[in-house]
Protein backbone atom coordinates (compact mmCIF):
# COMPACT_ATOMS: atom_id res chain seq x y z
CA UNK A 1 0.00 0.00 0.00
CA UNK A 2 2.72 2.24 1.32
CA UNK A 3 4.71 1.55 -1.80
CA UNK A 4 1.77 2.28 -4.19
CA UNK A 5 1.86 5.70 -2.93
CA UNK A 6 5.48 6.34 -3.05
CA UNK A 7 5.73 5.01 -6.81
CA UNK A 8 2.84 7.41 -7.58
CA UNK A 9 4.15 9.92 -6.17
CA UNK A 10 7.30 9.60 -7.79
CA UNK A 11 5.44 9.48 -11.00
CA UNK A 12 3.79 13.00 -10.07
CA UNK A 13 7.12 14.31 -9.31
CA UNK A 14 9.19 13.30 -12.67
CA UNK A 15 6.34 14.27 -14.74
CA UNK A 16 6.50 17.88 -13.02
CA UNK A 17 10.10 17.68 -13.27
CA UNK A 18 9.38 16.91 -16.72
CA UNK A 19 7.06 19.82 -17.39
CA UNK A 20 9.43 22.08 -15.34
CA UNK A 21 12.27 21.09 -17.72
CA UNK A 22 10.17 21.83 -21.23
CA UNK A 23 9.28 24.40 -19.84
CA UNK A 24 12.96 25.69 -18.87
CA UNK A 25 14.42 24.38 -22.35
CA UNK A 26 12.20 26.50 -24.53
CA UNK A 27 12.66 30.16 -22.29
CA UNK A 28 16.37 29.16 -22.82
CA UNK A 29 15.31 28.41 -26.73
CA UNK A 30 13.62 31.20 -27.03
CA UNK A 31 16.26 33.77 -25.25
CA UNK A 32 19.32 32.39 -27.22
CA UNK A 33 16.54 32.87 -30.58
CA UNK A 34 16.45 36.74 -28.98
CA UNK A 35 20.28 36.95 -28.64
CA UNK A 36 21.00 35.50 -32.47
CA UNK A 37 18.68 38.31 -33.32
CA UNK A 38 19.97 40.96 -31.22
CA UNK A 39 23.63 39.69 -32.35
CA UNK A 40 22.57 39.79 -35.92
CA UNK A 41 20.65 43.28 -35.50
CA UNK A 42 23.92 44.63 -33.91
CA UNK A 43 26.10 43.58 -36.50
CA UNK A 44 23.71 44.97 -39.28
CA UNK A 45 23.84 47.79 -37.26
CA UNK A 46 27.81 47.91 -36.90
CA UNK A 47 28.02 47.61 -40.05
CA UNK A 48 25.52 50.60 -40.97
CA UNK A 49 27.84 52.74 -38.84
CA UNK A 50 30.56 51.50 -40.74
CA UNK A 51 29.20 52.40 -43.96
CA UNK A 52 28.36 55.61 -42.80
CA UNK A 53 31.36 56.30 -41.12
CA UNK A 54 33.12 55.63 -44.29
CA UNK A 55 30.56 57.51 -46.00
CA UNK A 56 31.25 60.68 -44.16
CA UNK A 57 35.12 60.18 -43.72
CA UNK A 58 35.32 60.06 -47.90
CA UNK A 59 32.75 63.42 -47.67
CA UNK A 60 34.74 65.49 -45.56
CA UNK A 61 37.94 64.30 -47.09
CA UNK A 62 37.13 65.61 -50.16
CA UNK A 63 34.59 68.39 -49.49
CA UNK A 64 35.79 71.35 -51.25
CA UNK A 65 36.03 73.78 -48.12
CA UNK A 66 38.77 73.01 -45.57
CA UNK A 67 37.45 71.08 -42.66
CA UNK A 68 38.62 70.28 -38.97
CA UNK A 69 37.31 67.95 -36.34
CA UNK A 70 37.55 68.59 -33.25
CA UNK A 71 36.68 66.52 -30.20
CA UNK A 72 34.67 67.46 -26.99
CA UNK A 73 38.29 68.00 -25.37
CA UNK A 74 39.17 70.41 -28.73
CA UNK A 75 41.43 68.12 -29.87
CA UNK A 76 41.90 67.37 -33.16
CA UNK A 77 39.89 64.86 -34.79
CA UNK A 78 40.76 65.00 -38.18
CA UNK A 79 41.68 67.52 -40.74
CA UNK A 80 40.78 66.96 -44.74
CA UNK A 81 42.91 68.47 -47.55
CA UNK A 82 41.32 71.54 -48.15
CA UNK A 83 42.03 72.14 -44.91
CA UNK A 84 45.86 71.31 -45.22
CA UNK A 85 46.04 73.42 -48.21
CA UNK A 86 44.58 76.10 -47.05
CA UNK A 87 46.71 76.15 -43.46
CA UNK A 88 49.65 75.19 -44.99
CA UNK A 89 50.05 72.22 -42.97
CA UNK A 90 52.02 69.95 -44.86
CA UNK A 91 52.81 66.20 -43.14
CA UNK A 92 50.80 67.30 -39.99
CA UNK A 93 51.00 65.06 -37.05
CA UNK A 94 48.35 66.75 -35.62
CA UNK A 95 45.64 64.24 -35.01
CA UNK A 96 45.08 63.85 -31.33
CA UNK A 97 46.98 67.36 -30.61
CA UNK A 98 44.98 70.49 -29.36
CA UNK A 99 43.58 72.91 -30.75
CA UNK A 100 45.76 75.52 -30.41
CA UNK A 101 49.14 73.44 -31.49
CA UNK A 102 47.73 74.66 -35.28
CA UNK A 103 49.90 78.33 -33.98
CA UNK A 104 52.98 76.52 -34.81
CA UNK A 105 52.44 76.21 -38.57
CA UNK A 106 53.06 80.55 -39.81
CA UNK A 107 50.35 80.05 -42.23
CA UNK A 108 48.21 79.06 -39.82
CA UNK A 109 48.83 81.86 -37.51
CA UNK A 110 46.02 84.26 -38.31
CA UNK A 111 42.91 81.63 -37.78
CA UNK A 112 44.77 80.35 -34.35
CA UNK A 113 45.05 84.21 -33.30
CA UNK A 114 41.25 84.32 -34.11
CA UNK A 115 40.44 81.40 -32.02
CA UNK A 116 43.37 81.75 -29.27
CA UNK A 117 41.17 82.86 -25.85
CA UNK A 118 39.15 79.57 -27.10
CA UNK A 119 36.79 77.82 -29.50
CA UNK A 120 33.51 80.11 -29.79
CA UNK A 121 30.68 79.29 -32.17
CA UNK A 122 32.13 81.38 -35.46
CA UNK A 123 29.66 82.56 -38.82
CA UNK A 124 31.47 83.54 -41.64
CA UNK A 125 33.88 85.65 -40.15
CA UNK A 126 36.91 86.99 -43.01
CA UNK A 127 40.01 86.22 -42.46
CA UNK A 128 42.94 87.51 -44.26
CA UNK A 129 45.65 84.53 -44.40
CA UNK A 130 47.93 86.52 -46.75
CA UNK A 131 48.04 88.82 -49.92
CA UNK A 132 44.92 88.31 -52.27
CA UNK A 133 44.20 85.24 -49.70
CA UNK A 134 40.96 85.54 -47.70
CA UNK A 135 38.91 82.79 -45.99
CA UNK A 136 35.54 82.42 -44.32
CA UNK A 137 35.94 80.98 -40.78
CA UNK A 138 33.17 79.27 -39.41
CA UNK A 139 32.71 77.05 -36.29
CA UNK A 140 29.76 75.32 -35.45
CA UNK A 141 29.02 73.09 -32.78
CA UNK A 142 28.93 69.41 -33.49
CA UNK A 143 26.10 67.38 -31.45
CA UNK A 144 22.61 68.50 -30.21
CA UNK A 145 21.12 70.73 -27.33
CA UNK A 146 23.66 70.20 -24.27
CA UNK A 147 25.47 67.37 -25.78
CA UNK A 148 28.91 68.61 -26.74
CA UNK A 149 30.42 66.18 -28.65
CA UNK A 150 32.96 68.80 -30.42
CA UNK A 151 33.52 71.00 -33.03
CA UNK A 152 33.44 71.55 -36.62
CA UNK A 153 35.34 74.63 -38.38
CA UNK A 154 34.80 75.06 -41.64
CA UNK A 155 37.50 77.21 -44.11
CA UNK A 156 35.68 78.54 -46.84
CA UNK A 157 38.24 80.40 -49.65
CA UNK A 158 36.72 83.45 -50.78
CA UNK A 159 39.96 84.77 -52.20
CA UNK A 160 38.60 84.82 -56.15
CA UNK A 161 35.07 86.52 -54.90
CA UNK A 162 37.52 88.94 -52.92
CA UNK A 163 39.57 89.85 -56.44
CA UNK A 164 36.53 90.02 -58.50
CA UNK A 165 34.64 92.30 -56.25
CA UNK A 166 38.43 94.74 -55.95
CA UNK A 167 38.25 94.62 -60.02
CA UNK A 168 34.78 95.91 -60.04
CA UNK A 169 35.30 98.69 -57.71
CA UNK A 170 38.16 99.65 -59.26
CA UNK A 171 36.07 99.74 -62.87
CA UNK A 172 33.60 101.53 -61.47
CA UNK A 173 35.87 104.32 -60.72
CA UNK A 174 37.44 103.80 -63.45
CA UNK A 175 33.97 104.10 -65.17
CA UNK A 176 32.96 107.49 -63.34
CA UNK A 177 36.71 108.88 -63.48
CA UNK A 178 36.20 108.81 -67.79
CA UNK A 179 32.45 109.73 -67.64
CA UNK A 180 33.36 112.81 -65.68
CA UNK A 181 35.80 114.20 -67.93
CA UNK A 182 33.45 115.44 -70.70
CA UNK A 183 31.04 116.06 -68.19
CA UNK A 184 33.17 118.38 -67.18
CA UNK A 185 34.44 119.79 -70.09
CA UNK A 186 31.34 120.87 -70.88
CA UNK A 187 29.84 122.32 -67.44
CA UNK A 188 32.70 124.46 -67.96
CA UNK A 189 32.30 125.73 -71.44
CA UNK A 190 28.53 125.99 -70.75
CA UNK A 191 29.39 127.69 -67.66
CA UNK A 192 31.38 130.39 -68.98
CA UNK A 193 29.29 130.80 -71.76
CA UNK A 194 26.43 131.44 -70.19
CA UNK A 195 28.33 134.18 -67.46
CA UNK A 196 29.25 136.28 -70.68
CA UNK A 197 33.30 134.65 -70.72
CA UNK A 198 33.46 134.58 -74.42
CA UNK A 199 31.03 137.34 -74.75
CA UNK A 200 27.52 138.56 -75.17
CA UNK A 201 25.20 136.37 -76.10
CA UNK A 202 21.55 136.65 -78.16
CA UNK A 203 18.30 135.53 -76.21
CA UNK A 204 18.45 132.65 -78.16
CA UNK A 205 21.86 131.49 -78.01
CA UNK A 206 21.84 132.14 -73.79
CA UNK A 207 18.50 130.23 -73.34
CA UNK A 208 19.99 126.97 -75.24
CA UNK A 209 22.95 127.39 -73.27
CA UNK A 210 21.26 127.22 -70.57
CA UNK A 211 19.02 124.12 -71.37
CA UNK A 212 22.39 122.65 -72.23
CA UNK A 213 23.97 123.45 -69.09
CA UNK A 214 21.17 121.95 -67.32
CA UNK A 215 20.58 118.63 -69.44
CA UNK A 216 24.68 117.70 -68.77
CA UNK A 217 24.09 118.67 -64.68
CA UNK A 218 21.43 115.48 -64.97
CA UNK A 219 24.20 113.32 -66.56
CA UNK A 220 26.81 114.52 -63.62
CA UNK A 221 23.61 113.99 -61.48
CA UNK A 222 23.38 110.81 -62.58
CA UNK A 223 26.92 109.58 -62.95
CA UNK A 224 27.28 110.48 -59.02
CA UNK A 225 24.12 108.96 -57.95
CA UNK A 226 25.26 105.18 -59.73
CA UNK A 227 28.79 105.68 -58.24
CA UNK A 228 27.06 106.34 -55.16
CA UNK A 229 24.41 103.57 -55.24
CA UNK A 230 27.52 101.33 -56.42
CA UNK A 231 29.53 101.46 -53.77
CA UNK A 232 26.47 101.68 -51.20
CA UNK A 233 25.80 97.70 -52.55
CA UNK A 234 29.21 96.56 -52.13
CA UNK A 235 29.59 97.55 -48.52
CA UNK A 236 32.04 100.08 -49.61
CA UNK A 237 29.76 103.52 -48.89
CA UNK A 238 32.55 105.20 -46.39
CA UNK A 239 31.11 107.56 -43.96
CA UNK A 240 34.00 109.47 -42.21
CA UNK A 241 32.25 111.06 -39.30
CA UNK A 242 33.16 114.47 -37.60
CA UNK A 243 31.52 117.01 -35.09
CA UNK A 244 29.69 119.54 -37.71
CA UNK A 245 27.62 122.49 -36.75
CA UNK A 246 24.73 121.30 -39.08
CA UNK A 247 23.51 124.79 -39.68
CA UNK A 248 26.41 126.64 -41.28
CA UNK A 249 28.73 123.35 -42.22
CA UNK A 250 25.31 121.46 -43.85
CA UNK A 251 22.46 123.34 -44.32
CA UNK A 252 23.79 126.97 -45.25
CA UNK A 253 26.30 125.28 -47.30
CA UNK A 254 23.59 123.72 -49.85
CA UNK A 255 21.41 126.53 -49.29
CA UNK A 256 24.52 128.34 -51.00
CA UNK A 257 25.08 125.78 -53.72
CA UNK A 258 21.57 126.34 -55.25
CA UNK A 259 21.40 130.33 -54.68
CA UNK A 260 21.68 130.74 -58.75
CA UNK A 261 18.42 128.06 -59.28
CA UNK A 262 16.49 129.56 -56.20
CA UNK A 263 17.00 133.32 -57.86
CA UNK A 264 15.94 132.16 -61.26
CA UNK A 265 13.27 130.86 -60.50
CA UNK A 266 12.27 133.34 -57.33
CA UNK A 267 11.88 130.65 -55.07
CA UNK A 268 11.33 132.44 -51.42
CA UNK A 269 13.22 130.26 -49.00
CA UNK A 270 12.59 130.11 -45.32
CA UNK A 271 15.49 129.31 -43.04
CA UNK A 272 14.15 128.32 -39.30
CA UNK A 273 16.60 127.14 -37.11
CA UNK A 274 17.01 127.86 -33.24
CA UNK A 275 20.40 129.05 -31.61
CA UNK A 276 22.51 126.97 -29.93
CA UNK A 277 22.23 123.98 -31.58
CA UNK A 278 24.62 121.09 -30.62
CA UNK A 279 27.37 119.54 -32.65
CA UNK A 280 26.62 116.74 -34.03
CA UNK A 281 28.67 113.62 -35.22
CA UNK A 282 27.73 112.94 -39.30
CA UNK A 283 29.34 112.76 -42.61
CA UNK A 284 28.71 116.02 -44.03
CA UNK A 285 29.30 115.74 -47.47
CA UNK A 286 26.95 112.66 -47.34
CA UNK A 287 24.26 114.56 -45.15
CA UNK A 288 24.58 117.32 -47.48
CA UNK A 289 23.79 115.60 -50.46
CA UNK A 290 20.42 114.18 -48.48
CA UNK A 291 19.47 118.23 -47.38
CA UNK A 292 20.57 119.23 -51.65
CA UNK A 293 18.00 116.15 -52.69
CA UNK A 294 14.99 117.44 -49.97
CA UNK A 295 15.41 120.98 -51.41
CA UNK A 296 16.19 119.81 -54.81
CA UNK A 297 12.78 117.91 -54.97
CA UNK A 298 10.84 121.01 -53.27
CA UNK A 299 11.72 122.84 -55.99
CA UNK A 300 11.16 120.67 -58.90
CA UNK A 301 7.44 119.83 -57.43
CA UNK A 302 6.77 123.72 -56.61
CA UNK A 303 5.72 126.59 -59.53
CA UNK A 304 8.37 129.97 -60.12
CA UNK A 305 8.15 132.02 -57.18
CA UNK A 306 6.98 129.27 -54.72
CA UNK A 307 8.02 129.08 -50.64
CA UNK A 308 9.92 126.48 -49.24
CA UNK A 309 10.50 126.32 -45.74
CA UNK A 310 13.63 124.77 -44.09
CA UNK A 311 13.65 124.24 -40.17
CA UNK A 312 15.53 122.45 -37.63
CA UNK A 313 14.68 121.73 -34.23
CA UNK A 314 16.20 119.61 -31.75
CA UNK A 315 14.33 118.02 -29.15
CA UNK A 316 17.07 116.94 -27.28
CA UNK A 317 17.77 113.58 -28.18
CA UNK A 318 17.51 114.11 -32.13
CA UNK A 319 17.70 117.19 -34.31
CA UNK A 320 15.29 117.15 -37.22
CA UNK A 321 15.38 118.87 -40.15
CA UNK A 322 11.99 119.80 -42.49
CA UNK A 323 11.62 120.38 -45.79
CA UNK A 324 8.18 121.98 -46.41
CA UNK A 325 6.96 122.78 -50.15
CA UNK A 326 3.25 124.12 -51.14
CA UNK A 327 4.00 122.33 -54.60
CA UNK A 328 1.43 119.39 -56.28
CA UNK A 329 2.41 116.61 -53.89
CA UNK A 330 2.90 112.71 -54.25
CA UNK A 331 -0.30 110.74 -55.46
CA UNK A 332 -1.30 108.47 -52.61
CA UNK A 333 -0.60 105.60 -55.23
CA UNK A 334 2.92 106.28 -55.30
CA UNK A 335 3.50 107.55 -51.60
CA UNK A 336 5.04 103.59 -50.79
CA UNK A 337 7.30 104.08 -53.98
CA UNK A 338 9.12 107.31 -52.77
CA UNK A 339 11.99 105.63 -51.41
CA UNK A 340 12.65 103.49 -54.30
CA UNK A 341 15.35 103.21 -56.83
CA UNK A 342 13.94 105.54 -59.93
CA UNK A 343 11.20 107.10 -58.20
CA UNK A 344 9.64 109.77 -59.93
CA UNK A 345 6.56 111.30 -59.21
CA UNK A 346 4.15 110.75 -62.62
CA UNK A 347 2.80 114.73 -62.16
CA UNK A 348 5.97 116.41 -61.85
CA UNK A 349 5.09 120.15 -63.21
CA UNK A 350 8.60 120.23 -64.80
CA UNK A 351 9.40 117.74 -67.23
CA UNK A 352 12.56 119.17 -67.12
CA UNK A 353 13.51 118.76 -63.90
CA UNK A 354 16.93 117.36 -63.24
CA UNK A 355 17.33 114.24 -61.15
CA UNK A 356 18.06 110.86 -61.82
CA UNK A 357 15.21 109.16 -59.64
CA UNK A 358 18.15 107.76 -57.15
CA UNK A 359 18.27 110.77 -54.84
CA UNK A 360 15.88 109.38 -52.09
CA UNK A 361 17.15 106.03 -52.23
CA UNK A 362 20.47 106.92 -51.66
CA UNK A 363 19.22 109.38 -48.83
CA UNK A 364 17.31 107.39 -47.29
CA UNK A 365 20.17 104.79 -47.11
CA UNK A 366 22.59 107.70 -45.62
CA UNK A 367 20.21 108.73 -42.50
CA UNK A 368 19.41 105.01 -41.70
CA UNK A 369 23.38 104.33 -41.98
CA UNK A 370 23.82 107.57 -39.12
CA UNK A 371 21.04 106.21 -36.72
CA UNK A 372 18.31 108.31 -38.51
CA UNK A 373 14.71 108.20 -39.30
CA UNK A 374 13.59 109.31 -42.55
CA UNK A 375 9.81 110.19 -43.67
CA UNK A 376 7.86 112.59 -45.77
CA UNK A 377 4.14 113.60 -45.13
CA UNK A 378 2.15 115.08 -48.60
CA UNK A 379 -1.27 115.85 -49.88
CA UNK A 380 -1.36 115.79 -53.67
CA UNK A 381 -2.26 119.40 -54.56
CA UNK A 382 -1.43 120.77 -50.80
CA UNK A 383 2.25 120.33 -50.80
CA UNK A 384 4.83 117.71 -49.33
CA UNK A 385 7.26 118.08 -45.96
CA UNK A 386 10.51 115.89 -45.94
CA UNK A 387 11.61 114.83 -42.60
CA UNK A 388 14.97 113.50 -40.99
CA UNK A 389 16.43 113.14 -37.79
CA UNK A 390 19.66 112.41 -36.96
CA UNK A 391 20.45 111.41 -32.96
CA UNK A 392 22.54 113.86 -31.43
CA UNK A 393 24.70 111.12 -29.78
CA UNK A 394 27.67 109.49 -31.39
CA UNK A 395 25.76 107.37 -33.90
CA UNK A 396 27.12 103.47 -34.52
CA UNK A 397 28.27 102.74 -38.59
CA UNK B 1 44.65 142.14 -53.96
CA UNK B 2 45.41 145.65 -55.17
CA UNK B 3 48.86 145.55 -57.41
CA UNK B 4 50.29 142.36 -57.42
CA UNK B 5 48.91 140.11 -59.76
CA UNK B 6 49.14 136.88 -58.67
CA UNK B 7 50.60 133.17 -60.36
CA UNK B 8 48.30 130.27 -60.39
CA UNK B 9 49.92 127.02 -61.80
CA UNK B 10 47.74 124.82 -63.43
CA UNK B 11 48.85 121.33 -63.64
CA UNK B 12 46.18 119.25 -65.81
CA UNK B 13 46.77 117.09 -68.99
CA UNK B 14 42.86 117.42 -70.51
CA UNK B 15 44.09 120.01 -72.82
CA UNK B 16 40.25 121.68 -73.08
CA UNK B 17 39.87 121.89 -69.61
CA UNK B 18 42.95 123.60 -69.33
CA UNK B 19 42.15 126.21 -71.88
CA UNK B 20 39.01 127.00 -70.13
CA UNK B 21 40.31 127.53 -66.87
CA UNK B 22 43.28 129.53 -67.84
CA UNK B 23 41.03 131.85 -70.13
CA UNK B 24 39.02 132.46 -66.80
CA UNK B 25 41.41 132.99 -64.79
CA UNK B 26 43.39 135.31 -67.41
CA UNK B 27 39.77 137.09 -67.66
CA UNK B 28 39.53 137.76 -63.16
CA UNK B 29 43.39 139.30 -63.88
CA UNK B 30 45.87 136.38 -62.71
CA UNK B 31 49.13 135.38 -64.44
CA UNK B 32 48.94 131.96 -65.63
CA UNK B 33 51.25 129.13 -65.17
CA UNK B 34 50.36 125.60 -66.92
CA UNK B 35 52.00 121.97 -67.24
CA UNK B 36 50.71 118.91 -68.63
CA UNK B 37 51.98 116.49 -66.23
CA UNK B 38 53.66 116.09 -62.74
CA UNK B 39 56.57 115.64 -63.41
CA UNK B 40 56.81 118.95 -65.15
CA UNK B 41 54.73 120.91 -62.90
CA UNK B 42 56.90 120.04 -59.93
CA UNK B 43 59.81 121.28 -62.09
CA UNK B 44 57.52 124.86 -63.03
CA UNK B 45 56.63 124.98 -59.27
CA UNK B 46 59.95 125.01 -57.63
CA UNK B 47 61.33 127.67 -60.21
CA UNK B 48 58.26 130.24 -60.35
CA UNK B 49 57.02 129.82 -57.09
CA UNK B 50 53.10 130.62 -58.11
CA UNK B 51 50.95 131.78 -55.30
CA UNK B 52 48.40 128.56 -55.77
CA UNK B 53 48.66 125.58 -57.12
CA UNK B 54 45.57 123.93 -59.53
CA UNK B 55 46.34 120.00 -59.73
CA UNK B 56 44.48 117.29 -61.10
CA UNK B 57 45.40 113.66 -60.25
CA UNK B 58 44.74 111.53 -63.07
CA UNK B 59 47.84 112.51 -65.45
CA UNK B 60 50.58 110.79 -67.44
CA UNK B 61 54.23 110.73 -66.64
CA UNK B 62 53.94 111.67 -62.95
CA UNK B 63 50.11 111.71 -61.41
CA UNK B 64 49.02 114.72 -58.72
CA UNK B 65 49.24 112.56 -56.02
CA UNK B 66 53.28 111.83 -56.17
CA UNK B 67 53.40 115.04 -57.26
CA UNK B 68 51.88 116.64 -54.19
CA UNK B 69 54.35 114.22 -51.69
CA UNK B 70 57.28 115.42 -53.72
CA UNK B 71 56.23 119.02 -53.72
CA UNK B 72 55.69 119.08 -49.90
CA UNK B 73 59.43 117.43 -49.57
CA UNK B 74 60.57 121.01 -50.84
CA UNK B 75 61.09 124.23 -48.11
CA UNK B 76 58.76 126.69 -50.44
CA UNK B 77 56.61 123.52 -51.59
CA UNK B 78 55.69 122.46 -47.70
CA UNK B 79 53.67 125.55 -48.02
CA UNK B 80 52.26 126.59 -50.98
CA UNK B 81 48.26 126.73 -51.32
CA UNK B 82 47.70 123.33 -53.20
CA UNK B 83 44.16 122.99 -54.97
CA UNK B 84 43.04 119.20 -56.23
CA UNK B 85 40.92 119.40 -59.40
CA UNK B 86 39.76 115.88 -60.40
CA UNK B 87 36.77 113.91 -61.37
CA UNK B 88 38.07 111.09 -58.82
CA UNK B 89 35.75 111.03 -55.48
CA UNK B 90 37.17 111.80 -52.77
CA UNK B 91 36.75 108.44 -51.36
CA UNK B 92 38.67 106.97 -54.45
CA UNK B 93 41.93 108.87 -53.23
CA UNK B 94 44.22 106.28 -53.20
CA UNK B 95 47.41 107.70 -51.03
CA UNK B 96 46.39 107.87 -47.10
CA UNK B 97 49.62 109.39 -46.16
CA UNK B 98 48.38 112.94 -47.00
CA UNK B 99 46.44 114.74 -44.73
CA UNK B 100 43.14 116.73 -45.65
CA UNK B 101 44.98 119.68 -44.07
CA UNK B 102 47.42 119.91 -46.70
CA UNK B 103 45.13 120.48 -49.33
CA UNK B 104 41.55 121.09 -50.70
CA UNK B 105 39.55 118.01 -53.14
CA UNK B 106 37.46 119.32 -55.53
CA UNK B 107 35.39 117.58 -58.07
CA UNK B 108 35.57 119.07 -60.99
CA UNK B 109 32.05 117.63 -62.49
CA UNK B 110 30.44 119.66 -59.10
CA UNK B 111 32.31 123.04 -59.23
CA UNK B 112 31.90 125.43 -62.45
CA UNK B 113 35.06 127.56 -63.15
CA UNK B 114 33.24 130.52 -60.93
CA UNK B 115 32.99 128.92 -58.23
CA UNK B 116 36.74 127.95 -58.72
CA UNK B 117 37.70 131.27 -58.54
CA UNK B 118 35.82 132.31 -55.54
CA UNK B 119 37.07 129.73 -53.78
CA UNK B 120 40.86 130.87 -55.05
CA UNK B 121 40.18 134.38 -54.29
CA UNK B 122 39.29 132.91 -50.50
CA UNK B 123 42.29 131.07 -50.40
CA UNK B 124 44.94 134.11 -51.12
CA UNK B 125 43.08 136.48 -49.02
CA UNK B 126 43.54 134.43 -45.98
CA UNK B 127 47.48 133.95 -47.04
CA UNK B 128 47.27 137.69 -46.81
CA UNK B 129 46.44 138.06 -42.95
Amino acid sequence: MITDILYALIIILAGVAYLFLATKKRDLERAKNNLEESLKKSEENRMKAEAERDRTKTIVSSFTDGLIILDEKNNIFSINHEAERILGLENNKLLGRPFSSLSEFPKSEPVAFVLEKGIQIIYRKEVELAKDFVIELSVLSLGSLGNDIGHLIVLHDVSREKKVEKMEIEFVSLAAHQLRTPLSIIKWSMSMLKKGDFGKLTKGQAELVKSTFRNNERLVTLVNDLLNITRIEEGRYLYKLVSVDIKKEVIKMVLDSLEDQIKNRKIKIEFVAPDGLPQIMLDPEKIKIVVQNFVDNAMKYSPDGAKIIVSLQNDGKNIELKVQDFGIGIPKTQQDKVFTKFFRGDNAIRMNAVGSGLGLFLSKNIIEAHGGIIWFESIEGKGTSFYFTLPIKKPEV
Amino acid sequence: MANKKYKILIVEDEIDLRQLIKKKLINEGFDILEADNGEVGLKVAIDQHPDIILLDIIMPIMDGLSMLKELRQNEWGKNVTVIILSNLSEAEKVDAGLEKSVYDYLVKSDWEPDNIVNLIKEKLDKKKI
